[in-house]
């Protein structure tokens, strides 16, 4: 007896395996990375707290102001590198200052003006005390709902009080890569940049936005920073 | 047991089962967590590569119960209300999509879901399935069926 049921389910099944994005790569650089299975607290919260690190002074200690408003010290030693601090078990690219390349990424659709980043999102999470002249340092995390190459390379913002600054994302050390090499945000797939930005001389509490740069409304996000100078409480 | 070989011979072990495996992922947690599920599943069984046996079992089986235990991990960490979806604001669905089957598999009880995720959804034999389910192929196929009926009963679809 034909089971209509089973032609059923297999047809739901195989419209739902075509539209599957590809598999992530396998993580050969992290695999002996140790796994976080009896973490006590939760995943998502840490990340963001993880995600605003504001580097004091000399760069002797890294102060992690937690969203909640806890703050933790934690010591860094000679020779701390900034391209594997963030959230246990994420790689970050790390940051290069790298001038702008103004790539021209507009294209237009039936009229509208749409870019290669339209699809994708932006989340980082920036708060804290600086005093001027201090190195801002956070991540910012990019999101694509598909693969999309990172050729060319775009351009990002930071605006910091009202001093912005653009340059280019480091895409070369992009650790996922399509058939033909090029760097790509795969789908799906948090890819997290460490950003670094100088604190202006502009005392009080200033705004920090983050943007792709693009020709419209492109994906970013913001926190707020409390600027003071060097012995005012 | 098997000889720790390099990450290497690691990769090109698994490579056969990554279709297979990140399907079960995306069976299991929200499409945005996929990757990420697979890909500690893949450092779980790297490190735990030296004690696959393969007298106990194929690669495919241990690989998926170990996407099924870091699935687990993952949906028990994620509290209710802190995962923010990307929602694409462009997309419909598609024509052809059978929403109301894919609302119905979510009613199916624990073990029935398992069985037509591993089956039809991972594209499963139901040797395997069972293998990794730890029952007998028999147990499987009536699971099927009872998965199925259940499918029609919440359907309203009792005629064929």
């Amino acid at each position: 007896m034909t089971d209509l049921m089973d032609q059923r389910v297999q047809a739901a099944a195989r419209r739902w395996q075509a539209e599957q994005p590809p598999p992530p790569p396998i993580p050969l650089e992290r695999l002996d990375e140790t796994l976080s299975g009896r973490r006590r607290g939760p995943w998502r919260p840490l990340v963001a707290a993880a995600a605003a690190v504001l580097v004091v002074g000399g760069g002797a200690s890294v102060i992690a102001h937690v969203a909640g408003g806890s703050t933790t010290h934690h010591t860094i030693g000679p020779g701390s590198g900034p391209a594997t601090h963030g959230s246990p078990g994420h790689r970050v690219v790390p940051w290069r200052d790298l001038a702008a390349g103004h790539p021209d990424v507009r294209h237009r659709v039936g009229g509208q003006v749409v870019t290669p980043y339209d699809r994708v999102s932006a989340t980082g999470h920036i708060s804290g005390h600086a005093h001027p002249g201090d190195t801002v340092v956070f991540t910012a995390v990019l999101e694509s709902s598909t693969t999309l190459p990172l050729d060319p390379c775009p351009d990002f913002n930071i605006a910091f009080g009202t001093t912005g600054h653009t340059w280019r994302l480091n895409c070369a050390q992009v650790p996922y890569h399509d058939a033909r090499g090029r760097p790509v945000l795969p789908a799906f797939t948090k890819v997290r940049f460490e950003m670094r930005v100088t604190v202006p001389d502009e005392p009080g509490r200033q705004k920090v936005l983050w943007t792709l740069d693009g020709p419209h409304a492109m994906p970013g996000f913001y926190g707020l920073v409390d600027v003071t100078r060097a012995g005012s409480s | 047991m098997t000889e720790r070989g390099t990450p290497g011979d690691f990769a090109r072990w698994v490579e056969p089962h990554l279709t297979v495996l990140t399907r079960y992922a995306a069976r299991q947690v929200a499409p945005a967590d996929r990757d990420d599920v697979v890909q500690e599943a893949l450092i779980r069984a790297w490190q735990r590569w030296s004690t696959y046996d393969a007298a106990r079992g194929t690669p495919v089986a241990w690989l998926l119960g170990i996407v099924a235990d870091r699935g687990r991990r993952h949906r028990t960490r994620v509290p209710a209300g802190t995962v923010v979806e990307l929602v694409d604001q462009g997309a419909v669905p598609q024509a052809g999509h059978d929403l109301d089957l894919e609302r119905a598999v979510e009613g199916l009880s624990r073990r029935q879901r398992q069985a037509v995720d591993l089956h039809y959804f991972v594209g499963l034999d139901v040797a395997t399935v069972a293998e990794v389910m730890g029952c007998a192929p028999g147990t499987v196929k009536a699971t099927l069926h009872q998965a199925r009926a259940r499918l029609r009963e919440l359907l309203g679809d009792d005629d064929d």
